[in-house]
């Protein structure tokens, strides 16, 4: 009963001694444990970050991923920085988790837009030589001895090409620059077409007999007082010349694959040698405006086609070919017809009017510079 | 009595603990939204929905913040409440990436199938004119070149590269390149048409 007494009288007194103590202890201790501390604003940081995430991404996705473990690694200083009581508090942490994702990402974005400089530049350089490329084998296509091979690479050179500025459209320059160098093979399959073509031109042997042709042509124009006519392939000129002087020089075309010399019919090459026209035609007599025709094939003309079917470098059923003429309906720019000579109808008239049966026709690869 | 109370005090003291200490993070919640962040760049959204991407992975760090915000605090006041929550919007948030990665990839997909199939239909129509020029009676000798060099060009249209490109899943690159190519056949479909004209076929 004394106890209870005591107890009774005692206690509240040194509860209310001990109260004040108490709140303090748990408002430290609430303080301590639950107060957050205000977050170092880390926003430009983050908005930069994701920035240079979405940049790095489409050509460094390992980079990107780098940053974004980063900025993850970032995001929990951040937190631990908040919430950490104040005798775990480790000031500067967060600045340098952030500083760490902004080094990363700033040096990762400057790779990368070093890289698609880089990148831009070499496609800007290919795009150039491409398209030089591209100017080059339209005209080389345009030429005698081109044919479907060709026509299919530059369609294939021209998909490329198309495919490179989409590609480049879309920043994507490096896969373009790859796509422009495809196509550059593709042009190439032509310029060496075009180039096995041109070969025999600067074949020594061929010259000197080509030469000896006109030589002997202008001899005979000069010693008879006649007109005569030659014909350069290779600068598709048609020349008249009058007592072995030159009287006037006109474009011609050529067959379509007349850079070639004539082997066989059906080859569509126009025929090199000594010739002279065996008849002239005009209105009914021609479906080209007028023509001259010329005595293909004359006797070397047959010697080589015998030597040529019995080495097999003919086809058995090919014959020689015949009707190889100088005639109207040109000036399309190109090498079109099946081995005849091509005049603008104007020039044919020029031509026509000084011609007569016997005039004689020199063809030659070439024969000046 | 004194020493009852002050039993009585320690049990309730051991009960608050255990009631509060357990508050532990919730892990396999948290495994779950790694899995699902990791199924979500497994689905290619970095290429097909990288915004979607972006924001799963802001979500994921939320996540971790979070984890070490409680993390830092004192065993007692620690509570997952809100991390269970910023998982769930994780959880979302990659659902929803990994559906538009997934619907990202299928419309790139379809539509480089469409270009494929397109550019298909269009060598079709023009390998069949070249067989209707082809039977043309009247064909002029300057003809025979451009017949030529359209059979070739026909010959230059190729499926192969894109269909290796479709089947490497380059979807935007094949579907680039069938656009080019479907360009470049119809041009030549318009030169066969004009030739057409021209020579009254």
């Amino acid at each position: 009963m004394l106890t209870t007494q005591y107890l009774l009288s005692e206690r509240p007194a040194a509860t209310s001694r001990r109260r004040p103590l108490l709140f303090a202890l748990v408002a430290a201790l609430t303080l301590a444990t639950c107060g957050t501390r205000p977050a170092p604003n880390v926003d430009p940081t983050r908005r930069i970050a994701w920035k240079a995430v979405k940049v790095v991404r489409p050509s460094a996705p390992q980079k990107a991923k780098y940053i974004q473990r980063l900025i993850a690694d970032a995001e929990v200083a951040t937190a631990a920085e908040v919430h950490a009581p104040w005798w775990r508090a480790n000031d500067g942490r967060t600045e340098a988790a952030w500083l760490r994702v902004a080094r990363a990402a700033a040096q990762a974005t400057r790779t990368v837009r070093a890289q698609q400089i880089q990148a831009r530049e070499r496609y800007h350089g290919q795009l150039v030589a491409s398209k030089e490329e591209l100017a080059r084998a339209r005209a080389e296509l345009r030429e005698a001895g081109m044919g479907r091979r060709e026509s299919a690479a530059i369609t294939r050179a021209l998909v490329g090409l198309s495919t490179a500025e989409k590609l480049a459209a879309q920043g994507d320059h490096a896969r373009a620059s790859d796509k422009l160098i495809a196509a550059r093979q593709s042009l190439g399959v032509i310029h060496s077409s075009w180039t096995g073509v041109h070969a025999r031109f600067s074949d020594k042997t061929l010259l000197r007999t080509w030469k000896r042709w006109v030589d002997d042509t202008l001899q005979r124009s000069r010693e008879r007082g006649e007109i005569a006519i030659i014909v350069n392939k290779l600068q598709r000129r048609l020349n008249v010349y009058y007592r072995g002087l030159k009287l006037a020089s006109f474009p011609a075309e050529l067959g379509a694959n007349g850079l070639a010399r004539k082997d066989h019919a059906g080859d569509r090459a126009t025929p090199e040698g000594m010739y002279r026209v065996v008849a002239l035609k005009q209105g009914k007599a021609t479906k080209y405006y007028k023509a001259l025709l010329i005595n293909y094939p004359n006797d070397e003309d047959r010697a080589r086609y015998a030597q040529g079917k019995a080495r097999g470098v003919i086809p058995s059923r090919a014959g020689i070919g015949n009707l190889i003429e100088i005639h109207g309906d040109g000036g399309q720019g190109r090498d079109w017809t099946d081995g005849c000579i091509a005049l603008t109808n104007d020039d044919m008239d020029r031509v026509f009017a000084r011609v007569h049966q016997g005039t004689p026709v020199t063809i030659v690869g070439t024969y000046e510079q | 009595m004194r020493k009852n109370q002050v039993l009585v005090g320690v049990v309730l003291l051991v009960v608050a603990f255990l009631a509060v200490g357990c508050a532990k993070p919730p892990q396999p919640d948290i495994d779950a939204a790694k899995a699902a962040l990791a199924a979500v760049e497994q689905a290619e959204a970095a290429k097909y929905a990288p915004d979607a991407l972006d924001r799963v992975n802001q979500a994921m760090n939320a996540v971790n913040a979070e984890l070490q915000a409680q993390e830092a605090k004192f065993a007692l006041f620690r509570s997952y409440t809100k991390t269970k929550q910023l998982i769930a919007d994780t959880m979302k948030a990659a659902d929803e990436a990994k559906l538009a990665a997934a619907d990202g990839k299928e419309k790139a997909k379809n539509e480089a199938q469409a270009a494929i199939d397109g550019v298909k239909a269009a060598i079709d129509g023009a390998k069949n004119l070249v067989a209707e020029l082809e039977k043309c009676r009247r064909k002029p000798k300057d003809f025979k070149k451009d017949m030529e060099d359209m059979k070739g060009k026909v010959d230059g249209f190729n499926v192969t590269d894109l269909e290796g490109m479709f089947a490497r899943e380059d979807y935007l690159g094949a579907k680039a390149q069938a656009d080019s190519l479907k360009g470049q056949i119809d041009m030549v479909v318009a030169d066969m048409q004009a030739a057409k004209t021209k020579i009254k076929c």
